[in-house]
């Protein structure tokens, strides 16, 4: 079993904090150890000086990319958090679909982890539009920082336990088996999502045009106010007018920072 | 002063007193205009008794002493005219004349015409004279005495003096009449004069008394209204100065009372917004609604405030129980993954390792194998060895033979070379080059028995090491023969080995397979932990904002009996079980720094599709 002395905890921490934004209390030693003793296990560093040296030194950001896989708290399932899905077919896309032009409804799930947000949301719209689905592009951006969930987002592969949640004409509609208890999300449903690497500390954004909708779910609960705080601005920036902000139902936001109304818990919207 | 006066008259006395003082004043107007028309009234009656009467009578008098004359003229000169009706005639006319004398006579109130009243009189007296003569001579039927005295100038004279009478009378009457009437219009024009004054005066003083008692009730209505107005929009700095004893006073003080009371209430409604629910209500009256609301809905809130309040304490205690707890697991299952993480790394570890053990064990018994046959290769080759150095020993006795001939042969060789420096010294220069020669030979000779010598030294030695090396190279068999039969057994014992490793092997990674799994799982269950963590500690962010919140506000304690509010016994049995653990929370949180994010260390991808 690896030691950290507080030095060494806090350089790191401090490291992934500005990078990933995550914030690690001090408590979170363990956490750290536990969930990195293994790289340094598998590159022979002996302590976690010498870890952070490498980190610093290596170039390639394979060791940035192994620790934000690492160090990030993945947790997700199909359906989460289901009034959040039924806002949006019953509030979100009748909206959208009365006022959006040239029929590009744009979402954004931002920390999508392995995928089953994005996926959720496009049986969802799917569902919601039925045969009009030709005519629309409704296609979801579903980014994350760790590579190791998108890889598996991306493969769409899921045990059929992580399935129960969903209706069973969901189950028949979107997925097939593949091999014993796996199913696999249908290809059409996969190109409705197209999933990419996006660090949301990024300094600034560049999209080619503001999102209708935008779901940050459960991710700012491991970021501290204030960088949470510049994270809603930026995703305030940009919001369409009337857009929707959906964060997790447990967090809330500061809304005197923000000029965003809320709507119900964890639904926020531009005025 | 009288501004004074009106203003503090009940309003009723005010409005009866104007409507009396108007009224009075009509009715004065009223009587001039009676008055004035009276008089006019007076004076044209005087005119028409005074002067139109008589003056309507004159022309009569003259139509009848003109009808007379005529009559009489006529019983003059016409025949055939019978006395007697002209005398009844006559009389008749008489009759008239007198009474229309008298009627004149009730009618004249002038002196001069009363004067010449008489003066008519007594001429008609005098033509009544010469008349009652010529109604004689009529009497007699005496015709030429009537023409005589008709036509005498006497009689002429007497009708044309009554003629004249009367007209003087008219005259008179006409000069009158104008009199009377210049008089009249005069009067009139002064009776509509005053009344004119006394109309515009009495309107004046109305006008003045309805405008003085007018404002004195607009005024304050004025103030009354504007501030009620104020009061409508919500302005309360309303202002009301007026101040009397009538009832717009009154008014105008309950106004302000109501003003005060808005105010007061604006008070206490500001002290609720300042979220002071402290502010104690009185009622005015039993019949007090709003204030009575008022202290209901303080009293709620404050019920309501309390309840918040200590749920919100619960809430916020249980939050910070929970946040801890799952804090507790999330470290927990952290801890757990890690070490089942390390496990899995050991294991893995201790699976290479019992797979080389196997492959090692495989490689020694094979090298065991190896050792056997080449020991027994050695023994062999340690026989033929043997037989070498037997070989070599016989083979350099041998040599010391030869050895011991060189040696001889130097020696002659030495002694040959001797001679032959003494023959070249004989021969002199001649035999110089051969006593060179010689030497060279002796010299040569003397190395080769050097040379044999060492020879023969070296081989004694090599024998020596040859009896050592027989003598160790029979225990080295003898220790091969040893190491054949170790390397049997060693053989034997890595087979076992490498059998035992393998079924190691095998059950390693059934093993690891098992752990992989419950890795999983606790992974899962980590980052399930982890979030719940997460997402508790915002709630509990979230619980100790509404605390903040609720304690901002202040509340009485109690006001009556059931207020406490109650948590269902099942979290109230969750709560303590939590709280029973003792679990503390020490959250330090390092200091906010401003996080520079120059170049995050994990780029992201450049090309998004649509986006
Ligand atoms: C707990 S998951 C939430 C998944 C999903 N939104 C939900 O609510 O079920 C949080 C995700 O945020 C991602 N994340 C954390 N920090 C990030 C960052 N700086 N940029 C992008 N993604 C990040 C993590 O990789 C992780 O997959």
């Amino acid at each position: 079993m690896f030691d950290i002395s507080d030095k060494e905890f806090e350089l790191l921490s401090e490291y992934i904090r500005k990078n990933f934004g995550i914030h690690l209390k001090k408590e979170k030693k363990g956490l750290l150890i536990g969930r990195l003793q293994n790289i340094l296990i598998k590159n022979n560093i002996p302590n976690f000086s010498k870890y952070y040296e490498y980190l610093l030194s290596d170039k390639t950001g394979e060791a940035a990319s192994v620790l934000a896989n690492r160090i990030t708290t993945n947790h997700t399932y199909f359906m989460r958090e289901a009034a959040h899905m039924d806002y949006m077919k019953d509030h979100v896309l009748p909206y959208l679909k009365s006022t959006v032009e040239e029929r590009d409804i744009r979402i954004w799930s931002a920390g999508c982890s392995t995928g089953e947000e994005p996926y959720t949301l496009a049986m969802v719209i799917d569902e919601f539009f039925g045969s009009d689905k030709l005519f629309w592009d409704t296609k979801i951006l579903a980014t994350d920082i760790s590579d190791e969930v998108l890889n598996k987002a991306k493969k769409g592969i899921y045990g059929i336990e992580e399935l129960k949640e969903l209706p069973l004409g969901w189950k028949l509609n979107y997925f097939e088996p593949v091999g014993r208890d796996r199913f696999e999300i249908k290809p059409f449903l996969k190109d409705e999502v197209i999933f990419r690497k996006f660090n949301l500390m990024e300094e600034r954004f560049f999209f080619k045009k503001p999102f209708h909708v935008i779901f940050c779910k459960n991710v700012m609960i491991y970021f501290e106010e204030q960088t949470a705080k510049k994270l809603v601005d930026k995703f305030f920036h940009w919001l369409e007018p009337g857009g929707y902000l959906f964060v997790g139902l447990s967090e809330s936001l500061k809304r005197a920072s923000s000029s965003l109304k809320y709507m119900e818990p964890g639904v926020y919207r531009k005025e | 002063m009288i501004m004074r006066l009106i203003k503090n008259l009940k309003l009723r006395v005010k409005l009866i007193l104007t409507f009396v003082i108007v009224a009075i004043l009509m009715i004065i107007v009223l009587g001039i205009g009676y008055v004035a028309m009276n008089k006019t009234a007076d004076n044209d009656d005087r005119l028409y008794h005074e002067v139109t009467v008589p003056l309507t009578i004159i022309p009569d008098m003259l139509d009848n002493i003109n009808d007379q004359q005529q009559l009489i003229a006529m019983s003059a000169l016409a025949d055939g005219v019978s006395y007697q009706e002209v005398l009844t005639e006559l009389e008749r006319y008489s009759l008239e004349m007198d009474e229309m004398y008298a009627q004149m006579g009730e009618v004249l109130t002038d002196e001069h015409a009363i004067e010449l009243w008489h003066d008519l009189l007594e001429k008609y007296n005098v033509f009544s004279g010469f008349k009652t003569k010529i109604i004689n001579f009529l009497k007699m039927d005496n015709k030429p005495a009537v023409v005589y005295a008709y036509s005498g100038a006497e009689m002429q004279k007497a009708m044309e003096d009554v003629e004249d009478s009367m007209e003087a009378l008219a005259e008179r009457l006409y000069e009158m009449g104008q009199e009377r009437g210049d008089y009249n219009k005069s009067a009139f024009h002064m009776w509509r004069r005053k009344f004119i004054i006394v109309l515009f005066v009495n309107l004046l003083i109305a006008a003045y008394i309805v405008i003085v008692v007018l404002k004195s009730i607009a005024n304050p209505l004025n103030e009354v209204i504007k501030a009620a107005e104020k009061l409508v929009v919500g302005d309360i700095e309303a202002e009301l100065r007026w101040e009397s004893r009538d009832e717009l006073g009154y008014l105008s003080d309950t106004f302000r009372k109501i003003i005060a009371v808005t105010k007061q209430q604006a008070a206490v409604l500001q002290t609720l917004a300042e979220n002071d629910f402290t502010p104690d209500i009185h009622l005015r009256s039993e019949k007090d609604v709003l204030n009575r609301s008022l202290a209901e809905m303080i009293k709620n809130s404050n019920d309501m405030v309390r309840k918040i309040a200590t749920a919100s304490e619960q809430v916020a205690v249980g939050a910070e129980q929970l946040s801890a707890a799952s804090k507790e697991i999330s470290q927990g299952a952290a801890q757990q993954a890690s070490a089942l993480e390390q496990l899995t790394a050991s294991m893995e570890e201790i699976s290479v390792q019992t797979g080389e053990n196997a492959e090692n064990a495989k490689k020694a018994d094979k090298l065991a194998e190896a050792a056997k046959s080449n020991a027994d290769n050695g023994n062999h080759l340690m026989q033929d060895m043997l037989k070498a150095i037997e070989d070599i020993s016989v083979s350099s006795k041998n040599i010391n033979k030869i050895l011991k001939a060189i040696d001889d042969i130097a020696f002659q060789t030495n002694i040959l070379s001797l001679n032959a420096a003494v023959e070249a010294a004989r021969a002199g220069n001649y035999g110089k080059g051969f006593a060179v020669v010689a030497e060279e030979i002796r010299a040569l000779a003397e190395k080769s028995a050097e040379a044999a010598k060492q020879s023969g030294e070296l081989i004694e030695n090599a024998m020596e090491k040859v009896a050592h090396g027989t003598k160790i190279a029979g225990e080295t068999a003898e220790a091969l023969k040893r190491i054949v039969s170790g390397a049997e057994e060693v053989a034997s014992l890595v087979g076992s080995i490498a059998a035992a490793s393998e079924e190691q092997a095998i059950g390693i990674a059934q093993i690891n397979q098992g752990i992989s799994q419950v890795s999983e799982v606790v992974q899962k269950n980590s980052a399930t932990s982890e979030e719940v963590a997460a997402s508790e500690e915002a709630l509990r962010h979230q619980a100790e904002g509404l605390k903040d919140i609720v304690e901002s506000i202040k509340f009485k304690e109690f006001t009556d009996e059931k207020t406490d509010f109650e948590l269902s016994p099942e979290v109230l049995e969750y709560l303590e079980s939590i709280y029973k653990k003792k679990y503390q929370t020490n959250v330090v949180c390092p200091d906010e720094e401003n996080v520079s994010t120059s170049l995050v260390a994990v780029p992201s991808d450049k090309e998004f599709g649509k986006y």
